[in-house]
């Protein structure tokens, strides 16, 4: 009998200090989905630092100066750290697609998340479509907490802790439109609708074709959709509603030295009241101390730039202040 | 089969020329103005031929709060929903068409689309590295709150509610907090809704926003050309020709009842003293070099 393999690459990005997660994401991989192939992308370099190599995890790790990003430099210069870190994931991406031809589909994974299942779903779905995202949200909020629906709106609907592509003319396409969009613009101006490669991401399904917003509710399942998704154990799997198995975890913003919160950059999703993801964070908790997590979070990252310094403020003040007050004049 | 649009009286001479060229190709469809204005308002020079229906008959429930939160053009497009729910009461299917739209022929195929699908939204654009800055269009929406089709069901019903929800609560323009009057929240409708279409019809809508990917000679010669939206620019001298049969000029000047005149709205002044600042931002830049 004829059967199609079709090759599938998962990669994440991380500095040094989130070695732990990658290698907690590359662990739950190895465990689910042993035939794919696993990288680590590391925006930062190895070589610069003094580290103890058996604590490095055992998978493929693949440098940004690596890669041949075109002016690597010149976007080190414009980003700051976050920004860089999301810059770089179309050119991976670009990497990939160009150098690795015996591979038909390519994952991004944040560095933050689990996978708790053989993702056959996913794969089978990158037969029909081309790009496959995962909404933030599938219902209303319903409540007044933050982030709510138009914070969501302003930072982009789906979430790019995840993304996958099959090699194909549209997604080629697509990635070559990303790089050159996060080239320079892979910036956080909420007023002129920039955060970082995440709201780029909602031009795909109107410029690119076989886009599909996947509402699978065990997909990229994170405090941002907790409103909507109850998990459960049954059996030794987690389930989201009783009945849906759960594919991935995405601890975003979660933080071990405050791990009585769920996360950083929300206030809606409260331990307290969902006993039900409590034992999935302790397993997180866990398994980032094994791999080392309290050794690995104190590398700097080397670009980091150090932070701008504005001199001479009131100097600025005095030569601006002939002309702002013509300004006024005008405005009144 | 009913399209609509919403406007106050000071865009009623749009709607009708909306309402003729719509009648022009399909003279069995129904064609139907929500006013958010009082109809009493409206001068006895001139005579609306298509049915108007008053904001107030809607009992909207907080309109009195949204009067006094929103602008003038806040309010017209944050009623929206609400008249897209009432009129989706007389007909199984429904197409909003913003005032400044001119339809130019049979926009039969949106309604064999309703047949498969719920709700129809429009992208701004529809082709990557056109759009001289994309940004912009990220910021005040992929989808274009000017064009959208509606099939009488629970998931429209569904919509419909949350979409009303949002614009009577949160309809400000504030791009830095992700709010565009009504617009901004059609991004999360392919995610949230059941049998959601992205019409991707390049003579469909075309306005300034999308002007730099559309060709219009050619859909117009491709027989591809559906509708142009004047919104926000300069009209064009036959689209005003038009417009001065029901008296525009003197229309445009009546303001509307509901909502107030918007504080941030450019005027010559203001304009200026923008430029006058981005000459002081050199001194930033000079400065800069200098310490460095």
């Amino acid at each position: 009998m004829l059967t199609l393999h079709y090759m599938t690459l998962i990669f994440t990005l991380c500095s040094v200090n989130y070695l732990a997660q990658a290698h907690t994401l590359g662990d739950s991989l190895r465990e689910q989905n042993p035939d794919f192939e696993y990288i680590i992308g590391l925006v930062d370099k190895l070589d610069t630092k003094d580290i103890d190599k058996s604590k490095l995890p055992d998978y493929q790790l693949l440098e940004v100066d690596k890669i041949n990003i075109p002016d690597f430099a010149g976007m080190c210069d414009r980003y700051d750290i976050t920004e860089l870190n999301t810059a770089v994931k179309p050119y991976y991406f670009d990497y990939f697609l160009k150098n690795r031809p015996d591979i038909t589909n390519i994952i991004y994974f944040d560095p933050d998340i689990i996978v708790f299942d053989k993702l056959s779903h996913l794969t089978s779905n990158l037969v029909e479509y081309n790009i496959v995202v995962t909404p933030h949200i599938t219902t209303p909020y319903n409540d007044d907490k933050w982030q709510n629906e138009e914070d969501v709106v302003n930072t982009g609907v789906f979430n790019f802790g995840f993304v996958a592509i099959k090699r194909s003319e549209s997604a080629a396409r697509m990635i070559d439109w990303w790089c050159k969009k996060l080239y320079e613009e892979c910036k956080i101006d909420l007023c002129n609708g920039l955060f970082v490669d995440q709201h780029w991401a909602e031009f795909f399904p109107a410029f690119f074709e076989k886009v599909l917003i996947d509402k699978h509710l065990g997909y990229n399942v994170a405090y941002w959709n907790l409103h909507e998704r109850v998990c459960s154990l049954k059996n030794e799997k987690w389930f989201i509603n009783e009945n849906i198995r759960l594919q991935f975890f995405h601890y975003s913003g979660y933080l071990i030295a405050k791990p009585q919160e769920v996360s950083k950059y929300q206030n809606r999703i409260d331990f307290e009241h969902r006993p039900d993801i409590v034992p999935l964070f302790e397993l997180y908790k866990n398994k980032l101390l094994t791999n080392n997590e309290l050794y690995w979070k104190n590398f700097k990252c080397d670009y980091i730039k150090p932070k701008k310094v504005k001199r001479l403020v009131r100097v600025r003040k005095y030569l601006k202040l002939p002309l702002e007050k013509l300004a006024q004049i005008f405005e009144s | 089969m009913l399209i609509f649009t919403v406007c106050s009286i000071n865009q009623l001479a749009n709607a009708i020329v909306l309402g003729d060229s719509v009648k022009t190709h399909h003279p069995d469809y129904d064609f139907q103005i929500g006013l958010v204005d009082k109809e009493s308002n409206i001068p006895s020079f001139i005579q609306c031929p298509y049915p108007i229906t008053e904001v107030n008959s809607l009992n909207i429930s907080g309109f009195e709060e949204m009067s006094v939160r929103y602008t003038h053009e806040e309010i017209v497009a944050d009623c929206k929903p609400f008249f897209a729910a009432y009129f989706l009461q007389k007909t199984e299917k429904l197409i909003f068409i913003d005032c400044t739209t001119v339809v130019f022929q049979s926009i039969s195929f949106v309604t064999d689309i309703l047949n498969q699908s719920n709700i129809i939204i429009t992208p701004q654009l529809l082709f990557a590295n056109a759009h001289p800055d994309e940004k912009q269009i990220l910021n005040s929406g992929i989808y274009h709150s000017g064009f959208i089709g509606l099939k009488k069901s629970e998931e429209t019903t569904k919509f419909l509610k949350w979409w009303g929800n949002n614009t009577r609560q949160k309809g400000f323009k504030d791009m830095c907090k992700g709010l565009n009057a009504d617009q901004l929240w059609l991004e999360h409708v392919p995610a949230m809704f059941d049998g959601v279409h992205i019409l991707k019809e390049a003579g469909v809508n075309i306005g300034y926003w999308n002007i730099p990917e559309r060709n219009i000679n050619q859909l117009k010669s491709n027989e591809k050309l559906y509708s142009i939206n004047y919104r926000d620019r300069a009209f064009p001298s036959d689209y005003r020709e038009k417009l001065n049969n029901y008296s525009h000029k003197k229309l445009s000047k009546i303001t509307p009842a509901y909502g107030f005149e918007d504080p941030n709205r450019p005027t010559i002044g203001k304009t200026i003293a923008k430029k006058i600042r981005s000459v002081n931002k050199l001194v930033d830049v000079i400065l800069d070099k200098f310490v460095s």
